[in-house]
């Protein structure tokens, strides 16, 4: 028997489970979050367990700070290996068929990927919703940017994002893609109202020492790609960090000046960046948004609407012969990993939200024969396939200081070059040649074990090792492809008998063309700024791939999206506009799994509009029952 | 009395080796911990021999810093048993790390069942010299402020 009747089940206490909730709790609508890890984090003293632990954690990677729950079981980039198919590589979390891996990784606690994203919050570009129309390639949007333009608004306000409108250049835009003010209709505006030319609440992120090189040194460089010649451009990124208050931004909230919010708990801390260089995987300060800040903000409330249940790993949906979604199967467990006292339980709601993110979202509703109809469950599965370049500078440049990456050249996010090859975004790396190379740790073993050096020529060596470091990262756009896609096979569980993702990608011609371009990019800005290249792929690289004779590795950003595609037809998509699974009326799938393609930005802040968006509908369609 | 002593020979070979005064070393705070730890690590008979022979090193040279440096690199840095310990304790204040001794060593020498890579501690990473040998901080502390990675880099003043 079902426990208890809420009006909207939410599934992940993620970032687009949080900012729903938050929504739906502004209109006192009872709500359930039901989340499959640990509710650690939520005061100053388990976020501090997590840093501490990161401290001693050999391999500081994404999922280092946040333990492995052989019951919400996460990806981990240390098990992403080369694939051999036929045979799966089945080493990590996600059963991998290839043939080439799928790098990328989320995290499952409370909070969620979140714990350890980067924080980019950039919007996507107008023609990025239309890449069938304008370029042939892809789909088109079932919406396009300015539908989403007050969303983008009001999902800025929510994350707290760090920018200077006049300093943000896209190609394919002008001043109408900031413009005026334009939060949705209806918005409930407190205070002196935010009118006019758009701000954001707070100023950027100041630019790093080596960003300001960087952009000395290009300075009214061009790249030829093709026919086309490109203007080459650096600029800030905004950022889900905080900086600066924006004076003249009005709060709309509370109607008072906007104030970043600081450590969950410990409001006074990380109400800057302080420079801790450590966004990825964690913040020690909590100067980064995470999802935590939004689930505190509506968990502290006296009497809030909102329920949170963590430990609780939702596994089927139960819907009857039209349908409807009855209920939510899922197992509660007291400790991960042990067995005895874990309960099967059942919940109900008025409404279902999917929010676990888009490969768990897509092998839930798999695993329940649920929303199949158009074929496309599951399918689209998209990253931004990551790669790098990597060279010292002539001059120190300062690595290792300030945010992972404060500026980037948003040069070919957008251009008629998208009719041959994928679009992609530069980062610009402030952390030397710690991805690539393991710096500093791997120029200390160097040094040491191989060159002899010790005493203050150890010393020396080391600083002039490191100050030249620097690194580009490409992300690539990938398309969307019905065969790179998630299913779930009985051989395939994890400890709880919930499914493992099982997963095909691949890589197409479009988007090693966009790489390939990419490195020659690459190449001609190291000439220019006379710097030494020290790129290297090599075939034992899981990422390694060939194009046209030459070898390139990418890694994961992080950026799952697809495999729930919004659509404006039920023959050939998940969810509709509204987010609201075309087979089942009362399930909403939202998340970054939403998305029909995912251009050159990162996709959190496109998911966080979208998912406001669906919170208005989802409260219209609460009115209506 | 013989700790004592044993633990001042680890502090004047560590400031050798590593390129910081004597001073810099006691004051991460870990140098007790790294002592104790080390000597637990490669075990008791070895270690002894180790501050023995560096005692004998640093008496001998030291008023001369340059011979002082070479008899480290002769007698220690290429002695097959010491080599390998002597490396491990720049990389343990460099990185805050212990890396398991290499497998020719263990098969000579001898090891416990302590020598397995680790971080020795949270302290111990944010005490890494290594993030201030490059002009920066460790990642995840010591904080520098808020817009500080604006400014020059500043190299460090080492003499
Ligand atoms: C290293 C890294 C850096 C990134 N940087 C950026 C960036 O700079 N900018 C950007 O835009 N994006 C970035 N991302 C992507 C971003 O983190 C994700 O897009 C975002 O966190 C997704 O939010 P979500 O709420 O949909 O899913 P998640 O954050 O993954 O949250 C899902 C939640 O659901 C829970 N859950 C899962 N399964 C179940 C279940 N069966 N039952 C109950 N609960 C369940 C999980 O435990 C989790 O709490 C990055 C990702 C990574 C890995
Ligand atoms: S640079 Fe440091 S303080 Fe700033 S967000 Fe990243 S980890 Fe936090």
């Amino acid at each position: 028997m079902p426990e208890e009747t809420y009006d909207v089940v939410i599934v992940g206490g993620g970032i687009s489970g949080a900012l729903l909730a938050n929504k739906l709790a502004k209109k006192k609508k009872k709500v359930l979050i039901l989340e499959a890890g640990l509710d650690a984090g939520l005061n100053p003293s388990t976020y501090k367990d997590y840093v501490d632990h990161f401290y001693t954690q050999q391999a500081k990677v994404p999922n280092s700070p946040y333990t492995n729950n052989s019951f919400a079981p996460q990806s981990n980039v240390l098990d992403i290996a080369k694939i051999n198919p036929p045979n799966p590589e089945t080493s990590g979390y996600f059963v991998q068929y290839g043939p080439l891996p799928f790098a990328s990784t989320n995290t499952r606690s409370l909070g969620g990927t979140t714990l350890h994203w980067l924080g980019i919050c950039l919007r996507m570009l107008p023609n990025d919703f239309c890449m069938k129309s304008a370029y042939g390639y892809g789909v088109d949007w079932p919406i396009n940017y300015w539908d989403l333009k007050g969303y983008y608004e009001e999902a800025e306000l929510e994350i707290g994002v760090a920018a200077d409108v006049n300093d943000l250049r896209y190609p394919g835009t002008d001043k109408h893609f900031f413009g005026d003010f334009e939060y949705p209709k209806g918005y409930a505006q407190k205070g002196k109202k935010n009118k006019g030319k758009y701000l954001f609440p707070m100023h950027k992120i100041p630019p790093t020492y080596l960003d300001k090189y960087i952009s000395k040194g290009l300075k009214g460089m061009k790249f030829q790609d093709g026919d086309d010649s490109i203007d080459i451009d650096v600029v800030s990124i905004p950022q889900g960090r905080n900086s600066d208050p924006n004076n003249d931004y009005n709060d709309p909230r509370t109607g008072y000046r906007y104030r970043p919010q600081g450590a969950v708990g410990k409001m006074h801390e990380g109400e800057r960046c302080e420079g801790n260089s450590n966004c990825i995987p964690i913040c020690p300060v909590q100067a980064k948004y995470t999802a935590l800040k939004t689930l505190s903000n509506i968990l502290s409330v006296k009497h809030s609407s909102v329920r949170l249940q963590s430990q609780s790993v939702v596994s089927k949906l139960n819907y009857d012969s039209n349908g409807k979604i009855q209920s939510i199967s899922y197992k509660q467990y007291v400790r991960p990993g042990d067995l005895n006292g874990v309960k099967e339980k059942k919940v109900s709601g008025k409404l279902y939200v999917l929010a676990a993110s888009p490969i768990e979202n897509a092998k839930l509703m798999l695993a329940s024969r649920a929303g199949r109809s158009s074929g496309q469950l599951g399918c689209n599965l998209m990253d931004h396939p990551y790669v790098l370049t990597w060279g010292l500078m002539p001059d120190p440049v300062g690595p290792f200081r300030g945010p992972f990456s404060s500026s980037g050249i948003p040069s070919f996010r957008d251009g008629r070059f998208r009719s041959r090859h994928s679009a992609w975004r530069t980062d610009i790396g402030n952390w030397g040649w710690i991805f690539p190379t393991i710096a500093p740790w791997s120029n200390v073993e160097n040094r040491v074990d191989q060159n002899n050096m010790f005493g203050k020529k150890l010393r020396r060596t080391l600083y002039n090792d490191v100050q030249p470091q620097f690194r580009f990262g490409f992300l690539i756009e990938q398309l969307p492809q019905s065969t790179n896609r998630v299913i779930i096979d009985p051989k395939y569980t994890d400890a709880l008998g919930n499914y493992r993702p099982v997963i095909y990608y691949d890589l197409s011609e479009y988007e090693k063309a966009g790489i390939a371009v990419a490195k020659a990019f690459s190449d001609q800005v190291m000439r220019r700024m006379g710097a030494a290249d020290y790129t290297a792929y090599s075939p034992a690289d899981p990422g390694y791939i060939e194009y046209q004779g030459k070898g390139y590795t990418y890694h994961g950003s992080g950026h799952i999206v697809g495999t729930h595609r919004m659509g404006s037809s039920r023959k050939d998509s998940v969810v509709n506009t509204k987010q609201q699974c075309w087979d089942h009326k009362n399930l909403y799938l939202i998340g970054c799994g939403s998305m029909p393609t995912i251009g050159t930005s990162n996709p959190t802040l496109t998911m966080a509009a979208l998912t406001l968006q669906a919170g208005d509908h989802i409260l219209k369609h609460l009115r209506k029952i | 009395m013989k700790t004592k002593d044993d633990y001042e020979s680890f502090l004047q070979l560590s400031a050798v080796i590593t390129g910081y005064q004597r001073v810099d070393l006691l004051g991460t705070g870990v140098a007790w911990d790294y002592f104790t730890s080390f000597c637990s690590i490669v075990g008791k008979s070895i270690s002894d021999e180790l501050w023995q022979k560096s005692s004998k090193l640093l008496k001998r040279h030291k008023s001369n810093e340059e011979k002082l440096e070479k008899a480290i690199r002769v007698e220690l840095l290429s002695d097959n048993k010491f080599g390998p310990l002597v490396r491990n304790l720049i990389k343990l204040w460099y990185l805050g790390q212990w890396d398991e001794l290499p497998a020719h060593y263990r098969v000579t020498y001898g090891t416990t069942s302590k020598d397995v890579s680790h971080i020795l501690s949270g302290d111990s990473y944010k005490e890494g010299l290594v993030w201030e040998a490059i002009g920066a901080h460790p990642m995840g502390a010591k904080q520098p402020g808020f817009g500080t990675w604006s400014s020059p880099p500043k190299p460090p003043d080492i003499d």
